[in-house]
């Protein structure tokens, strides 16, 4: 007896979270229904949105593709920029610094004759004008320093746009969705392919540095991009 | 010490840098000094000269000027050495940083034959 009871008492509690449960998946169909009403017209939007910027952003990738494959060439522009204004430099330095010397020697060997005494000589003017074209080939190191920032700048973002493409193309996945992700990036495959197989080449260039005119700099960073003339320094220096 | 008597320790990775500290340094009067490319070699320089003033450049590969002025003011022989810093770098926590580091003074490129003589001076 008590048992059937029991199993009647069940058979009412399972019935009740029955219900309960179906209660409960309306209530969750209906506010997927509302939330569905909510979001119909922003989907809508969305997919008007993406037909209308997909062709945009293909060339936009298309471009980005591009310029990526471009980064090492333009790197070594740079490089090269550097290494012409450094020969160039040290032609000009060696020159000033034989004119230097030629004006002492010059004045060395004229300093007793007396004849000369009298006469204006534009050696100390020839000089003052000597060491300023020294001091004026200081802008060799200050733009190699920009240059040489540029092109570390230039290595790193092209490492991180192969980096995603490499992403992509490493997926898991079936071979044709791999190419169209791949082709909506505006990244052609079998370039892509060639581009991978240079790489390794390329980024050894990039970080070779007997490529580069100058190693690479170790920089501290700057948080704060107040500029100091030297005026000021010189007033916190006292 | 006279000015004149200085042996100067010029630290920039840029050979043209360097040449133009020492011509300059020649023409203000001090004809004695040294080079280094960088922060590492300067430390290598200091053990094999007696060098009593120091030039040195702040970007440089290996190891950089700011290191390497942090690293000879914790070494009790160098706590004093004067020096001179000159660099590129001029925003004011450039100029802060270099100052707690020890920097005796500080000097932003491009520098005029006068203004090295200056800082030289004050610093004496």
């Amino acid at each position: 007896m008590g048992t059937k009871k029991k199993t009647t008492n069940d058979a009412e509690m399972i019935k009740k979270e029955d219900y309960n449960e179906i209660l409960s998946r309306i209530k969750h169909i209906k506010s997927l229904f509302a939330f569905g009403e909510g979001i119909l017209p922003f989907l809508e939007e969305l997919f008007v949105f993406l037909k209308e910027v997909t062709p945009l952003l293909n060339e936009v990738s298309s471009n980005i593709m591009n310029t990526t494959g471009m980064m090492p060439d333009a790197a070594f522009e740079l490089d090269s920029a550097v290494e012409e204004t450094s020969d160039a430099t040290y032609r000009i330095m060696e020159s000033v610094e034989q004119i230097l010397v030629l004006l002492d020697e010059y004045q060395e060997k004229t300093k007793d004759i007396k004849e000369l005494e009298n006469v204006d000589s534009p050696v100390d003017e020839i000089r003052a004008k000597s060491m300023a074209i020294m001091n004026a080939l200081q802008f060799h190191d200050i733009v190699s320093q920009k240059l040489v920032h540029v092109r570390k700048v230039l290595g790193e973002v092209q490492q991180r746009m192969l980096a995603l493409f490499t992403r992509v193309y490493d997926l898991d996945i079936d071979s044709d969705v791999k190419e169209n992700i791949l082709s909506t990036l505006g990244v052609n495959v079998d370039e892509f392919e060639r581009i991978m197989e240079t790489k390794i080449e390329q980024q050894n260039r990039l970080t070779d540095d007997s490529t580069g005119p100058r190693k690479e700099e170790k920089e501290t960073p700057t948080p704060s991009a107040a500029k100091f003339d030297q005026s000021d320094i010189d007033d916190l220096f006292g | 010490m006279s000015s004149q008597d200085l042996f100067i320790l010029v630290v920039d990775d840029s050979p043209t840098m360097r040449r133009i500290i020492k011509n300059t340094l020649e023409r203000i009067g001090h004809k004695h000094s040294v080079e280094a490319a960088n922060g590492k070699e300067a430390l290598e320089m200091l053990k094999l000269h007696d060098v009593n003033f120091i030039i040195t450049d702040w970007n440089m590969p290996e190891m950089n000027g700011l290191e390497f002025v942090t690293e000879i003011r914790s070494q009790a022989d160098y706590q004093d050495m004067p020096v001179l810093m000159i660099t590129t770098r001029g925003m004011k926590d450039d100029v802060l940083q270099a100052v707690q580091a020890g920097v005796s003074n500080y000097i932003v490129k491009p520098f005029t034959p006068e203004t090295l003589e200056q800082k030289i001076n004050k610093i004496l």
